[in-house]
Formats: structure tokens, C-alpha cells, sequence
């Protein structure tokens, strides 16, 4: 073996050749060792047989650009998350099935220098997307409590708002309040009242269903988006939590304390914006606070249904 | 300026101009078919400038540099020099739509700047290709390329200055506006070569006129 | 000989073209750089053939092809330019152009889309 196939199959990089047809001409070792294809099973093959899902449109429009106009171009994870499916070979692969991948491509001429064929690298960025993942994943969570975070909850309250509107599906919020907060951290302390954030988070994780989007929207105040929920199932949903949240006791070091919460209800209206929705809530929230807490509050949708 | 290698005659300015536009016809012509984009072609321009003018020359090209975005791309060969396509005023943005069909297999949660981006170099990438490849391949030069680099808004006009602040006092400059048609996106393409290619542009461009003299 | 008029804002792109039609036919020729000189050369000049430009500052040639054919439905007019996009070529068509040739110029497919305009009828 030369220098340069050596390097070939020692570098930690997939390389892979195509020829005008898109045959495959050169397949290294570690395409090899990711795709558990060997080189001898995949020479000769054409890249879109070996690889169907490969050549959509981009793939092709690259490959063709390359060969029109000898142009580097690259194939980018941001984009395509990866192209050439192999298995992640990291620890991450609850998360990324996949080994995600930066490719790049570039021409290829012989002497007369016509472009005669097109290579291709594949880089492992695994590891980088899965920190991104991370870090975004911890952009969205709130520290003490694990449920989402306020930045998170409006912009995905906007985003649902938005939906809603293109699809004619109702929604509706749910806005939350601990009852006399400032009584427990004051009487038990600051431990017990971050306790009781968390255990009253987890209690209505275990209430909300699983596409209902909870957070803690503010000290001890939370908010929880329903799409596709009624008004009326979404105060049904309210009252559960309102009710189960009263019956079960508290147990922070050496005290039980009884907590209760108030609800604030609204559904969408036609010309909702994230300000209005989340005003109309909150005045339902405060009303329920007035007439003497523990009780869920409505402010229902106008009497013109969402188109 | 009176140095007849350090200009072009307008004879010379003429027949470069002719033979961009002819390399951006091709170019146009390729592309259609590939990422199937229709451009609507200008008349090319193309200007002798002291480096240190490049900037500012760009600077009043473009009438509206907010929410500009930027790729560049460095060639080699004897064709030599950085090409630029800007797009200015959020018109970089539309071209997210030709990746519209794949772009719903991304799922929730993107970044719509990290698109934009990511969209631009892909798709910027082919253009630059398509134009500086087809210009050099009429001037009889085959070029290549370096990895194109994304900016935008407040980098562009720092990137340029580090760029064309070097050594040569005089730089030669091509443009062009881009209309790409079915998307309403206009983008300006810059080429700017160091003086040296002078000679052999020169050459170039007698080889081109032979045939007709 | 015949007449003919030759637009195109690019002198070498003229330039070029003429070395393409052969000098011993004694064909009259006029030139202009822009479709507005185009369009009022037409009418007194009254060319036998007419090649043009498509992309150019002013008005262009697609703009200029249309009104030529407007003053002179049986204007022949050859297009020469470097936009070689198949939508473009199809709308040049559709305008009435005789033919389309691409930039740069060959002598042998000039003078064959020359003789082909000069051997049709006007009608």
C-alpha cells in the first residue's frame, strides 16, 4: 500500500467515491466498519440501490452540481441529520438512532482535467449534536423543578396559538397558583417551599396527559398549554387537578401541610395573541384567588367558535 | 493608472464583460436544471479599483444592508480570488423555500437563523460554483475551491476588510444581481481578483477575440 | 444583400457577430446598442433580418422583440444571447423570434440561421 491508501483507510473519516454514474469506485475502512458493508460487497454498486433513501433531492442536486461545475459543496447535519444511515456508535443512541454526520463532496479530474468522478467525506458529529441536545434541552427546563421553563412555554404557546389558527383546532391554557405560598416558605422555611414546587410539579406531570405541555411559569405560579382541548375539557382537566392536588398531604421534614391551588381557565379566541390568551388566564386566575382560592375559574372562549 | 498591464482597455472591459455574461448564461442554464432555478440575468459590471476602494464600492452597491447575510468562497487557480454573494434585507431567507419538502423531516424545535445558514452555504455554494466555474472555464481555467463560509450582518463588511486589505494596491471586481424568479430573491455576486491575474487575463481575453479578428 | 441590423449593448459582442457574417455579400448593416434603438431603427431601416441581445440596460430584448414583432408581425429576428435557460428560450419563442443562437458566436451557425431568414418568404 502507498502513503496515500493508507491514509485512506486509516483516517477517522468515512471517504467514499462515485463514479459519473453514481457507481461506487472507492469505499474506505471506516465506511466499511460503520456501514457494515465491506468494501468488495458495495465497489461497483450503484450508491442509490446500496442506499435508496440516499438519493433524494438534495443528494442528487449536490452530486450533479458537483459534476456540472466541479464545485465543493458540503451536505450539512443542521440540514439532513445525517446521509448515509449507520448506526450511532456512541452512547447516545436512546437519543440519535443515527450516526449524525457532516458530509462533504468535491470534484475529482484526470489529467485533461474533466471531472470524472465525485468524493465524498463523512465526519461523525455525534458527540457535538448530542451536547447541543443537551445544552437546548437545558434552555428549556427549569433548575428546581425539571418541567419546563417560561421561555420555553411562550414560545411554544406561541407556536400552538399559531397552529391552532392554521387548523381550526381548539386550545385552551390552564394557569396555576399555590395557594398562601408565601405562608409555607415563611412558616417551614425556603427547603420546604422548593419542596413543595417539586412535589406539586410532579403531581401534575402524573395529571396533565402526555401532549398536554407543562412548566413553571414564575415563582409559584405554573402553566400548562392543552391543544386541541375544549374549554369545557379543558376545565374537566382543571378540577381533577384542583381536587387531587387538596387531597393529598404534604410531608416536608417534620410537617404535613395541606396545600391547595387556584386555576385560572381559558380557551382560544380568533384573534389571540400570546399577550391576550395569557391576560384572560390570569384574570381567571385572580378571580378564583377572590373568591377565596382552592377553585378553578373560567373565562370562556367568545361565543364565536374558533373557525 | 496609466501603466497599460495595471488597466483594462475598454476594449478588454468590454470582452471580460462579454465573457461573464456568457459565463453566467451558462451557469444559469446549469443551475435551472439542477436545483431548478430560473434566473433572470443583468448585465454584468466589472471595475478596476484600488483594494482599499473594494469596500466601499460594495457598501453603495447594495441600497439596503440591513438583515444582510453573506457567503464567501475562495478560488484558485489562474483565475484567483474570493467571490461574494450577499444578499441583502432578508432576501436570503426566501431561498429557504427550495428545501421546503425536506425541510418538514426536520421535525420541531429548529433554529430558523441556523437554517437560513445552513440553506445559504448549501445552495450559495452551488451558485458561486456555477458562476466562477463557468467564467474560468471561458477564460480556459480550471479552478478550485476552499470551503465556503457563512456571515452575517455585522461580520460582513469586518470580513471583508481582512480580506481585501492585502497586499496588492489594486483589485479587479466583478458583479452581477441575481433575480431568481419563482422565489422573488435578488442576491449581488462580487469576484474580486488580486492585480497579479492581470496578465494572464489579459490573455485570456485576446484568446477569446482571436476567432474574430 | 440584404439588410441587416444587429443590437447588443456589448461592442465586442457586435463585434464578434459581424466577423461571423461574410463580408463579400455586401450585406448593409446597421447597428444599436439598446432595444429603444431597436424599435426606431425598424420602421426606416426595415431590415431583412435582425439579430439581438437579450440581456441589456434599457430596454431589453425580450421588451424590444415583442414590440418589433408588434410594428412587423413578420419581422424575423434572431436572438443571440448568452441566457441559454430553457424558460428563457421558450419565451423567446413564443414572442416570434425566428431562431435563437448561444454566445459566443460560430461562424458556421450564424451564417446557417442567416440563410435560413433570408430564404423565408416574407409573407
Amino acid at each position: 500500500m502507498n502513503e496515500y491508501q493508507q491514509i485512506f483507510n486509516t483516517i477517522n473519516l468515512g471517504l467514499v467515491v462515485l463514479d459519473r454514474e453514481l457507481n461506487v469506485t472507492a469505499w474506505n475502512r471506516w465506511m466499511e466498519l460503520h456501514s457494515g458493508m465491506p468494501a468488495e460487497k458495495v465497489i461497483g454498486q450503484p450508491v442509490c440501490d446500496l442506499f435508496p433513501a440516499l438519493c433524494d433531492n438534495s443528494f442528487i442536486r449536490i452530486v450533479k452540481s458537483v459534476f456540472a461545475f466541479g464545485n465543493y459543496a458540503s451536505y450539512s447535519q443542521k440540514l439532513h441529520k445525517y446521509l448515509f444511515p449507520m448506526k450511532n456508535p456512541h452512547g447516545s443512541s436512546a437519543v440519535f438512532p443515527r450516526m449524525q454526520q457532516n458530509c462533504t463532496f468535491g470534484p475529482i479530474r484526470n489529467d485533461n482535467k474533466e471531472i470524472i468522478a465525485v468524493y465524498i467525506s463523512v465526519q461523525d458529529v455525534t458527540d457535538f449534536v448530542m451536547y447541543e441536545h443537551k445544552l437546548i434541552q437545558m434552555a428549556k427546563i427549569d433548575g428546581l423543578t425539571g418541567i419546563y421553563n417560561r421561555r420555553y412555554l411562550d414560545s411554544r404557546l406561541t407556536e400552538e396559538i399559531e397552529r391552532s389558527r392554521r387548523h381550526g383546532n381548539p386550545l385552551s391554557i390552564l394557569l396555576l397558583d399555590i395557594d398562601h405560598f408565601k405562608k409555607i416558605n415563611d412558616t417551614h422555611g425556603h427547603l420546604c417551599g422548593d419542596y413543595a414546587l417539586r412535589k406539586i410539579s410532579e403531581l401534575l406531570q402524573e395529571l396533565v396527559r402526555t401532549s398536554d405541555i407543562l412548566g413553571r411559569y414564575g415563582g409559584e405560579e405554573f402553566l400548562c398549554i392543552l391543544p386541541e382541548t375544549s374549554h369545557e375539557q379543558a376545565v374537566v382537566l382543571a378540577e381533577r387537578c384542583r381536587e387531587q392536588i387538596a387531597t393529598k398531604p404534604l410531608a416536608c421534614e417534620d410537617h404535613q401541610a395541606r396545600i391547595t391551588i387556584s386555576i385560572g381557565v381559558t380557551g382560544q379566541h380568533r384573534d389571540d395573541t400570546l399577550d391576550s390568551i395569557k391576560k384572560r388566564a390570569d384574570d381567571a386566575l385572580y378571580q378564583a384567588k377572590r373568591e377565596g382560592r382552592n377553585r378553578v375559574c373560567s373565562c370562556p372562549a367568545a361565543s364565536e367558535p374558533n373557525p | 493608472m496609466s501603466n497599460p498591464l495595471r488597466e483594462l482597455t475598454e476594449l478588454e472591459k468590454d470582452a471580460l464583460q462579454e465573457i461573464m455574461n456568457i459565463g453566467f448564461g451558462r451557469a444559469a442554464a446549469d443551475l435551472a436544471e439542477i436545483i431548478n432555478l430560473h434566473v433572470i440575468l443583468s448585465v454584468p459590471h466589472i471595475a478596476v479599483l484600488q483594494s482599499d476602494e473594494v469596500i466601499s464600492y460594495i457598501h453603495n452597491q447594495i441600497p439596503d444592508t440591513t438583515d444582510m447575510s453573506m457567503i464567501t468562497q475562495f478560488f484558485s487557480g489562474k483565475f484567483n480570488g474570493g467571490s461574494f454573494l450577499v444578499f441583502p434585507h432578508g432576501e436570503g431567507r426566501k431561498l429557504l423555500r427550495i428545501f421546503d419538502g425536506e425541510m418538514a423531516l426536520l421535525g420541531e424545535n429548529y433554529d430558523i437563523d441556523v437554517l437560513e445558514k445552513e440553506t445559504l452555504v448549501e445552495v450559495g455554494n452551488i451558485i458561486i460554483g456555477a458562476c466562477v466555474g463557468k467564467i474560468a472555464e471561458m477564460l480556459g481555467d480550471v479552478v478550485t475551491y476552499a470551503p465556503p463560509r457563512f456571515f452575517s450582518q455585522e461580520q460582513i463588511f469586518e470580513t471583508l476588510d481582512d480580506v481585501l486589505n492585502e497586499s496588492d494596491s489594486f483589485a479587479i471586481l466583478f458583479k452581477t444581481v441575481f433575480n431568481f424568479e419563482q422565489y422573488n430573491v435578488s442576491g449581488y455576486l462580487f469576484l474580486v481578483s488580486q492585480h497579479s491575474i492581470m496578465p494572464w487575463l489579459k490573455q485570456a481575453i485576446a484568446e477569446f477575440l482571436g476567432p474574430y479578428e | 444583400m440584404a439588410k441587416i441590423m444587429i443590437i447588443d449593448d456589448s461592442l465586442v459582442a457586435r463585434m464578434s457577430l459581424k466577423a461571423c457574417i461574410p463580408k463579400d455579400a455586401g450585406h448593409e448593416i446597421k447597428e444599436g446598442n439598446d432595444g429603444s434603438v431597436a424599435i426606431e431603427l425598424y420602421p426606416t431601416f426595415q431590415p431583412d433580418v435582425t439579430f439581438m441581445d437579450l440581456t441589456m440596460p434599457g430596454v431589453d430584448g425580450m421588451a424590444a422583440l415583442a414590440e418589433i414583432r408588434k410594428l412587423d408581425p413578420t419581422a424575423r429576428v434572431i436572438i443571440l444571447t448568452a441566457d441559454i435557460q430553457t424558460r428563457t428560450i421558450e419565451r423567446v419563442m413564443e414572442l416570434g423570434a425566428f431562431g435563437l443562437l448561444k454566445k459566443p458566436p460560430v461562424k458556421d451557425a450564424v451564417q446557417a440561421e442567416l440563410n435560413k431568414a433570408l430564404a423565408t418568404e416574407k409573407q
